[in-house]
Parts: C-alpha cells; structure tokens; sequence
C-alpha cells in the first residue's frame, strides 16, 4: 500500500491524483485492483493512459519470481556461518550463526545467555575480525568482561582494543528506542559502523524480551504490534545486510511446571533457531558450576531436542586456570 | 491517596472522560497501566503519555524527606524494662511492627497489658501520653489484670482508684472473632486512632484467628491465607508510619517438621504463620519458658539488636526482669527454636546454662 | 527502506487513521506539511505536526539512536571512570569484583532477619564516603516499602564508618574531606521515601528521573523492597509480571543515564517441585532476570552466607558474612574495621 502521489510515473499528474482521490482511489494496491475501464470513464481520462500508469506502477511494486537455483547460487555466494567460538555450541548449530537468520537463546535468570553473547562478540571481533552490533537492553553488559575475554585469547593490548572498538554498543531501554535504532541500522548506519575494519556481521540484542515482555498481555494489541514490528526490522535487517542475529529470550514456566521460551507463540515463529540453556543443577543449593545444558528446541537443519553440555568458562578458559580458578577455590570453603 | 480521582490529580476534564470510557477514574487505576496501554486508552503518544503518567504520579508519590529531618523528631516507645530498652537502642521503634511470640502461657498477654500501661503514662515518667487500641482475638483481655499490673508497677501514680479507672478508660479494647471481622477493624482503623489519640495499637493474637479459619492441608488455603496476613501487615505498617506510633502483634508457635536447620533432625518448635508473615514485621521477641518461673526473651529479628536472650519472671506488676542479658547464635528468625514448657521437669529444678538451651 | 507507521511512537488511534488514509509507510509522509497531513487524515493539526516530528527524527539520518551508540572501548573507558561502592566486608568486595556496581542494578534475595537490610543500610552509608577514602562520595535515595528503614541503625552504621574513616586520615586533603563526613551530613545526603503500595512505589519512580537531575550526587538507589507491595492485593498475575518488567526496564534506564547503582531487595518463597519445597526468590521466574547481579543470603545453621547467583561478569562465589553493631563486615576478626569498636554486643557468627 503506497499512497499515490503525481510523479510517481509518467502521465500520473496532480489533476488525475486530484481526480482518482475524488473516485475513491488513494494508493497503488487502490488502482491495480480497480476496474480500469470503469475508472476511465469516472475519471474522464483515456483508457490508455490509466493502462499504461498502471502498467508502471506494476512493475515498481510488483515482487519478481526467482529462481530456486538462482536463490541457491546467491545464498552460497553470500551466506557465512560464524563460529560462535565454543565447539559444543558449534555443532548444536550446525556450525554456527547463519548470516541472514534470527538465532535464539532463552533460558532462566543466571543460565549464562549474556555470557555467551559477549563470548559470541569478542569471539567475531576478535578471531574472525569483523564488527559486531550489540544491542543492550537489560545494562548486563560491561566491557571489562569483554576485556576479560579478550586476555584470556591474547596478552596483546593493541590487538584487545581493536577488538573492543569493533563492537558497537547501544543501550536502549525501551521498545520505542529499540525500533528506531534498527531502523536507523537498516536505514544504513550498520554500513557506517562498519569503520574501523571489518564489516558488520552479526546483531546481538540481548534481550529482545526485557523490551517486549513489559507491553504483552492486559487488553490492547498494541504490544502484540510492535513486537511484530521488531521481529520484521530484525528479519529484513538480517537478510538484506546479511548478518546474523542472535536474539536472547527470558523463559516462563507452563501450567505443568515445564520451561518454555517466552513471549508466546506468535514470538516463536520468528526466530528459525531457538536454543533454551539451563543450569546443570536442579536442587536450591547454590553451587557456583559454570556448565550450562543447552537444549535445540527449534531448528530447520538439525533433529530438535538434542542436549549438549558447556562451560561458560570456555570464553575465558585460561582465566579460570590461573585467577578464577583460585578466587573460586579461596571462597568456596 | 492512591485512589484519589483523576480529576484530582490535575487531569483535565476531558482526559478524565477519555478514561473514564475505559473504566479508568482513579489514580492508581491508571498508574496500573504499562506505558504502552496508556498511550492506547489515552491516545496520546508516548512522550505524552509518559507526561501524563508524570503528572498523575505527582499527586500520587510520596514525599522525599531526608533521614537528618526524621533523626530530629525520632524517639522510642520505653518498654520500662532497662535492658530490653538498651538493647532495642531505647524502646519499641515508631512506625514499626514488633512481633511477640511464644508458647501459651509464657507471658505474652502480660506484656501486652503491661505496655497498654506504659502507653498511658504522662511522658515526664516515659509513657506516651496517649490512648491504646487493643484489639483482642482471643478473648484474653482483662481489665482487672490491666489495672492490677498498673497499680503495682506504679504504687505512686496509680495509688488513687479514679485515675487507673482514668486509665483503663483510655485502653479501648475490640473483641473480633473472625479473620473477617479482624480485617474490618483494620480497615477502620485509622478513624479509631484519630477519635481516641491512640498512640499504640496492640492485635492479640494475630494467628489465633487465622490458624482457626484456614486449613492450610487444603490447596488454596494458605495462598489465600498468605494474602489475607500480607494485607493486615500492610495495613498496621501504613497507620505505623502515618501515625508514627508503635504496633505490637502476637504470635502463636507451631511445629516445623523436616529439621532443616535443627541439629537434632526432627521437629521442633518455632513462630507459627511461615516465612512470608516472618518478613512482615519488624522486630521479633518470643518468649519462652526457662522452668516453673523463670522465663526468657529472645530477640530473635531486629534492625539495630543483636541476637540476645533476657531473663524474666512474671509479677503481679507485670514482667520483671534483672540482669543484662546475654548474647546467643541466633539463626534464621523463622527457624529459631522454641522452648515450651512440656519439656522440662518440675521436680528437677537444677539450672542449666543459658546459652546451652537457646541452641537446643 | 521503508518503516511502517504502526513502529512509531503515536498513539494507536492517530497510526489508525494514517493507515486508513493510505499512509503505510514513513516515506509516504515525509514530504508532508502538517496542514496538509491534518486534512487528508483528519487528524488535528498538533497531531500531525507530532507525526511528522517523529517521521522527521527518525528518517533524517538519523541522530534518534546515535547518541546511545558507542564501541566496546568507549564503554570500557567509561566503566573505569566508574568506581564501585564498597561494602566494608573486603570479602564480599572481592566477589562483586570490588564492590557495588554502579550504573548495574542489583537485588538482594534472603530470608527474613538474614541482613538484607543491614546490607542496604550499609551501602546507603558506604555511598557518601568521601573519594578521598576510597569511597564515592554520593548521595542515596532509599526508598522504604517495609517500614523497616530504622533510623536508630542508620546512625550506628554511620557511627561507625565516620569513626573508622577518621582513623586512616593521613593527609590534609583527607582532613578537610573529614569535616564534611560527619554522622549529621551522612542523614541529610540520605533521601528517604516511604512507599505504602505498589502504585505509590510505581509512581515515585515515575518522578525519580527528575529528582535525580535536581540531584545529580545521587549514587544509590535502594528499594527495600521490592517484594512487599508486589506480593498483595493482586488478582491478576500477569498484570503484575507486566508492571514488574517495565519496572524493572526504567530501573535499568535510570541507573545507565544516571550513573547509579540500584540495589533492590527480595523476599523469599517456597515453591513446591516435585514434592520437595524449596526455597526461591519471590515475584516469580520472569523478574528474576530483571536485576544484572543477584546476592542470595542465606543462613547455614547459625553463620550468614552470601552467594553470588547471578552476575555478568563473574561465575559467583559464596562468602561468610557478620552483622555487627557497626554494621555489615566480614567474619575475619583480624581485619582494622572490626578493632574499631569491636563491643559486646557483636553478632559473631562464630567459627
């Protein structure tokens, strides 16, 4: 639905914008499924020329038919499928982040989503030297664990701060914000921030439901609205630029007590991965275990429902062996 | 307040409508609300909406004072008892919610009178100067023991007839039998405060009504019961603070199964109503029997007290209690094991060490 | 590319009426006067100015997000500017990764009587340390929903951290910092409000923004708690989970834009799994990822244990912790804050 204006194509004038509005006949989709010989006379125009504007205006609006195998040559040609740098993630993935698709993790409070973004980030600025668009939206992210991830790759600094400056920060808080940032991406600041080395090639926004989650329910749609909003701008984003997007998502729990992603059915189609990490342990007690099970819950490549167990600690693994480990081993006493 | 009207609130005449049309008319109806619904009812957008939500909650919020303004008129509510006293840092905190508990018998009731008393008192001799509500659920009440405790605790004050009838006459007593009728009187509290100067509000007992109605073995029961104490605490702590007086609850102890926490692995004997009532109030004293006489105080939850154990005995004055007290390893205040008097014997009347029995 | 006018942020109404007279997209109205908008959407002219506001801000290249937008090396940079709020229990420093974050937000889970409090208390006094000492110098808004701010408590912790302040002064500039570091300044720089329900809680962060650029030394925002008004008078759950996660989104807001730690406190509930009760934080599974670090008290027979249970850029750890009458300290009796004054009356958990 685009609204008519005079000079859209040729013979389409301001009088005949003026006349087709008073017949009624405001948009594009208005004259492509009107009558042409029946406007023409409403109209007093000649057949042939409302034709021809038609014609036109058929052929900008209109989609083009492609060709599976040409969509095939272009999706290899363009596709890329990041390591997300932990390998059990890696093959639940089958091999990674797909450029051009929505990815995502839910899981509980405290099941590590956020830390696998920053070791998803720092892993494609850092090893694959690309840029990163990260989109904070719950103020979990801080860059000295980012740093912290980055030492434990490499002890040069120069290289760390390359790294950091190839991750791009935005701290939105509300859905409002978040909209017109990504369309500010769309709308060509993602090929901006591709100075400084390295093109854009994957958007975390973690999460997308500490935004959405506060509109959903009570009675009104808008919410509901602007969540599919949010899903389209992150859809086309991801295809026409492409670059993954990794989305993290909070869980609820069903009537029968078992875990589920959230924000409903209509959110569940967006994604075409989903992955739901959980905390090892099952009792209250606190045990400071950094191996997480992720589950594929949702998949178009791989059998759903296969479990694979990782440790948080990976993106950071030579930490661990030197100061983490200690502080962990001083405290837990 | 929260349920002032819009039109109150400065909203204009034809939001007020607009909202209205949407069953909105109140303050808090409204505030209720996401963003994002406002701006639907309201059909503004959301940069006015968040201005109208601001406007709203200009009328509603309360106001910010700093901690130097309060220091300056704080004062505590003396329990005469010169150790409690030190040890709560003066007295019952104003605007607070201070929770006595313990077996039956063990002196609960006596305090409650005993403080009515106190409350009473001019303020040259430490009371409030000011009347009581006393709302009694389990009849336990009485006047005769209220005035006795009153004329020997005060032989001086007390000493002619008309003024502890003076006294008794400002210690209003409310006799509520049922949960519901309990929440009523709450509700109407506030009035009852302001027509009798009240200056301490006692509930004897809160479980007792409660523990009557609901069954908590039936599902649903103690989520609804959960809500109902929830209410009733709020209720008590926002007359508390509007009136900055003192609020004195009872409780009854119950028996905790599973012996988490307890050395011995079996049940024992703590504060009734669960965890979430633990969280309700302030301050928790329980009392409880140390032999045939002797009984014990225990701070077992305070802001400013450490965990502390007080020896006491009942009097004809009330309670009366000597020496400093000790100091014991408190734990979570709604484990913390209970005395009661089933189990010591009356012919073995050796001591034993304090700190010995408070750990069980 | 084309954005839809649904994304905008208008009322529904006035999205309505621009959809129904043709305007689908932002491009559409672009080149639009707001007279002109008015007429062929039968929208008043204020509304239409205000949609052609919002079209403009985002379609001219854009300044709308812009301003939020910064690399991972500004933000570092940023961060150490930041310093934390200690705790005074060094243990309990080390854990967080040296304190309080400020800018984070922060919840305190525990039993009833463990010390949440005390530790909101103790933060609220820790805050106006002067930065000389190693503090941060700020000031706090608490926000009290319990009744349980106790004044009494307040000066006794204050007491103490004055004391134990006075006693490492070495150089001139730590005595000046000292004449203003006194019990009184440390009540007058504590902002306190009592919050009776949920909806007067809810709008008192309504307005919170504005008293924090009125003052802009704010460092802490307490809310002690968040549990009690939120566990009453609610029919409806999802109507609460709603008001709790765009809560939870303006307490992150404002602890970004303000530099402000928020540290909130909840209660405990038992759930039922499986047969077996357990022990969880109220307000249900979905608040639980609205704090970025959660501290869970608990107790272990008579000692005091705080656990790390959720942080972003730690795995957790589990401290021993006292509550004495100076305040919230480690359990260690060698370290300086306990020799101050240590009395009779201490908590000590005991080893």
């Amino acid at each position: 639905m685009v609204v008519l204006r005079e000079g859209m194509c040729p013979g389409l004038d301001e009088a005949l914008v003026r006349d087709l509005r008073a017949a009624g006949i405001t948009t594009v989709e208005d004259v492509v499924s009107s009558d042409i010989e029946e406007l023409a006379q409403r109209c007093t125009v000649s057949y042939k020329a409302l034709f021809a504007i038609r014609r036109v205006l058929l052929a900008q609006h209109a989609a083009f038919p492609v060709s599976g195998a040409d969509l095939y040559e272009e999706l290899l040609s363009s596709t890329a499928i990041l390591s997300t740098g932990n390998p059990s993630l890696d093959k639940l993935l089958d091999p990674g982040l797909y450029t051009g698709e929505i990815t995502e993790l839910s899981g509980g409070p405290g099941s590590g989503k956020s830390q696998v973004c920053f070791g998803v980030a720092v892993h494609i600025s850092y090893q694959l030297k690309q840029s990163v668009i990260f989109i904070d939206t719950t103020g979990g992210l801080t860059a000295s664990r980012l740093l912290q991830m980055l030492q434990a790759e490499t002890s040069n600094t120069e290289e760390q701060m390359a790294a950091l400056q190839r991750i791009h920060i935005f701290r939105l808080f509300n859905v409002f914000s978040l909209l017109d940032c990504l369309y500010g991406l769309r709308g060509g600041r993602l090929q901006q921030a591709c100075v400084g080395g390295g093109s854009v090639k994957a958007v975390i926004v973690d999460s997308v439901s500490a935004v959405i989650a506060p509109l959903l329910g009570g009675k009104q749609n808008e919410g509901m609205s602007l969540m599919i909003q949010v899903a389209g701008v992150l859809k086309t984003m991801a295809k026409d630029f492409n670059v993954a997007a990794l989305v993290t998502n909070h869980v609820t729990r069903s009537v029968g007590g078992e875990v589920q992603p959230g924000l409903g059915a209509s959110w569940s189609h967006i994604p075409r991965t989903r992955i739901l990490l959980e905390r090892q342990e099952r009792a209250a007690d606190i045990s400071h275990s950094s191996v997480r099970s992720a589950t594929l819950i949702k998949s178009s490549r791989r059998p759903c429902h296969i479990r694979e167990q990782f440790d948080l600690q990976w993106w950071s693994r030579s930490k661990e062996e030197s100061s983490g480990k200690r502080k962990r081993d001083e405290t837990g006493s | 307040m929260a349920t002032r009207k819009l039109k109150r609130a400065g909203v204009s005449d034809d939001m007020c409508e607009q909202l209205k049309r949407h069953q909105i008319e109140s303050c808090k109806d409204l505030l209720s609300l996401s963003p994002v619904e406002v701006m639907n009812v309201a059909e503004l957008s959301s940069r006015r909406a968040s201005e109208l939500l601001q406007s709203v909650s200009r009328a509603v919020a309360p106001p910010v004072t700093t901690a130097l303004e309060l220091w300056r008129q704080h004062s505590c509510f003396s329990t005469s008892l010169p150790a409690l006293d030190r040890l709560l840092g003066g007295g019952l905190s104003r605007g607070t919610l201070t929770e006595v508990t313990g077996p039956s018998g063990c002196g609960k009731t006596q305090m409650c009178l005993m403080l009515s008393v106190l409350a009473t008192l001019p303020k040259s001799r430490g009371g409030l100067d000011s009347g009581v509500i006393y709302i009694d659920t389990e009849s336990a009440f009485s006047a005769k023991r209220l005035v006795e405790i009153a004329q020997s605790r005060f032989p001086d004050h007390f000493g002619c007839r008309e003024r502890a009838l003076q006294m008794a006459g400002r210690v209003h007593v409310f006799r509520e039998l049922t949960c519901q009728n309990v929440l009523n009187r709450l509700d109407r509290l506030e009035e009852d405060i302001i027509s009798t100067g009240a200056g301490l509000i006692i509930l004897d007992s809160v479980a007792s009504v409660v523990r009557k109605e609901f069954d908590t073995t039936l599902p649903g029961n103690l989520m609804h019961r959960s809500n109902m104490l929830s209410h009733e605490a709020s209720t008590l702590k926002y007359l508390a603070h509007q009136f900055n007086i003192p609020v004195v609850l009872t409780n009854q102890i119950t028996t905790h199964l599973g012996g988490q926490g307890s050395e011995g692995g079996s049940g024992f004997v703590t504060a009734a109503l669960g965890n979430t009532w633990s969280h309700s109030v302030n301050t928790r004293l329980i009392v409880q029997y140390v032999d045939a006489r002797q009984r014990q105080i225990l701070i077992a939850k305070s802001p400013v007290a450490p965990f502390a154990v007080l020896n006491y005995t009942i009097e004809k004055q009330g309670i009366c209690m000597d020496g400093q007290g000790a100091l014991y390893e408190g734990t979570d205040p709604g484990l913390q094991p209970i005395r009661v008097q089933t189990e010591f014997n009356y012919n073995q009347t050796e001591p034993m060490d304090r700190t010995e029995q408070t750990q069980q | 590319m084309q954005r839809s006018v649904f994304s905008l942020s208008l009322s529904p109404s006035v999205k309505r009426k621009l959809v129904n007279a043709g305007f689908q997209f932002t491009n559409d109205l672009l080149h639009l006067k707001p007279v002109q908008l008015s007429k062929e959407a039968t929208l008043s002219q204020l509304e239409a100015l205000e949609v052609l506001q919002a079209v403009r801000k985002e379609g001219g290249g854009g300044d709308a997000g812009a301003s939020s937008s910064l690399t991972a090396l500004d933000l570092l940079q940023k961060e150490q500017d930041l310093r934390r709020i200690v705790t005074f229990s060094s243990q309990l420093d080390a854990a967080l990764g040296g304190g309080l974050p400020v800018g984070k937000t922060t919840e305190i889970c525990g039993a009833p009587g463990v010390g949440k409090t005390q530790l909101c208390l103790q933060l609220a006094v820790d805050v106006q340390v002067p930065q000389c000492f190693g503090g941060i110098g700020g000031q706090v808004v608490y926000i009290d929903t319990e009744g349980s701010f106790l004044l009494q408590r307040v000066v006794d912790i204050a007491t103490a951290a004055v004391q134990h302040c006075s006693l490492l002064v070495e150089d001139d500039e730590q005595r000046v910092a000292m004449t203003t570091f006194t019990v009184e300044t440390i009540l007058s720089n504590t902002f306190l409000v009592r919050c009776h329900d949920y909806v007067e809680l809810l709008a008192e962060l309504h307005l919170l923004p504005d008293f924090l650029s009125d003052h802009p030394r704010v460092r802490l925002l307490v809310i002690d708690s968040v549990a009690f008004p939120f566990r009453q008078h609610f029919e409806d759950l999802s109507q609460r989970t709603r008001l709790l996660n765009g809560l939870a989104q303006q307490l992150i807001a404002m602890a970004t834009s303000h530099n402000m730690a928020v540290l909130m406190t909840n209660q405990m509930t038992t759930r039922l799994r499986g047969g077996q009760s357990q022990q969880v934080p109220a307000l249900g599974e979905t608040w639980g990822h609205a704090p970025t670090s959660r501290l869970l008290l608990h107790w272990a027979g008579s000692r005091r244990l705080a656990a790390i249970f959720k942080s972003p850029d730690h795995t957790g750890a589990t401290v021993q912790y006292q509550i004495t009458s100076e305040g919230f300290r480690d359990i260690d009796q060698s370290e300086q804050t306990h020799t101050v004054q240590s009395t009779a009356s201490q908590r000590d958990t005991g080893h």
